[in-house]
């Protein structure tokens, strides 16, 4: 039974096939993925499935991350829905530019498939 | 008893995009926008499978080509021959 409904979003489908392997070791995770904004909100306007949090990628042709999650708070289904970033770039100020957007956290790849499933509880958990 | 890679499958599927990427970073008809797409996706990808040099080369790469729109041909001879001693 699963209790954390979680939607990654990565326009990378080697990232999203492990991301999707990684986070369904723990049996409590439902993951769906989308390849990107458009794919996601297409998904959400035709399905009444919610997610608890979403993974998001940052650098994605459609639209890129900063622009899902805006969109994704202009919804009033889902505008409380926590948001982890998951991007490449590493350096102190990315983060802190994708945290001034509102994001829970932010994940620096390359995750580590075998824990990142703890990571995401973690940062729901604080 | 060695226990089975999980990630072995997905691991194989990695390699076989990577020969494309190769062969697209080695044409000279790649664009340079083609070319920091598959630099930031090894950047962000190479890693997960247990590649860490390539992420590392790669994401320096990728941090010259937002920072500064451009990078030297050395940096991709690097990559480049970083992702050639994967094969």
């Amino acid at each position: 039974m699963t209790d954390l409904k979680l939607l990654y979003v990565d326009d990378e489908a080697d990232i999203r096939e492990v991301a999707t392997f990684s986070l369904e070791l723990d049996p409590g995770i439902e993951v769906r993925s989308a390849g990107g904004g458009i794919e996601a909100f297409a998904m959400l306007d035709g399905d009444v499935w919610r997610p608890d949090v979403v993974l998001l990628d940052v650098m994605m042709p459609d639209m890129d991350g900063p622009a899902v999650l805006a969109r994704l708070r202009e919804r009033g289904d889902i505008d409380g829905t926590p948001v982890i970033f998951i991007t490449a770039r590493a350096q102190a100020e990315e983060r802190a530019r994708l945290m001034g957007f509102g994001a829970a956290d932010v994940i620096t790849k390359p995750f580590d498939p075998m824990t990142l499933a703890q990571d995401v509880r973690a940062i729901l958990a604080r | 008893m060695t226990m089975a890679d999980p990630l072995a499958p997905l691991r194989a599927k990695f390699l076989v995009r990577v020969a494309d990427d190769l062969a697209a970073l080695r044409s000279v008809e790649t664009s340079m926008k083609d070319r920091h797409y598959i630099v930031h996706r090894l950047a962000g990808a190479a890693g997960v499978f247990g590649y860490a040099q390539i992420t590392d080369l790669a994401r320096d790469l990728d941090d010259l080509l937002i920072d500064q729109g451009e990078a030297p041909p050395e940096a991709f001879a690097e990559l480049i021959a970083a992702l050639e001693g994967l094969g």
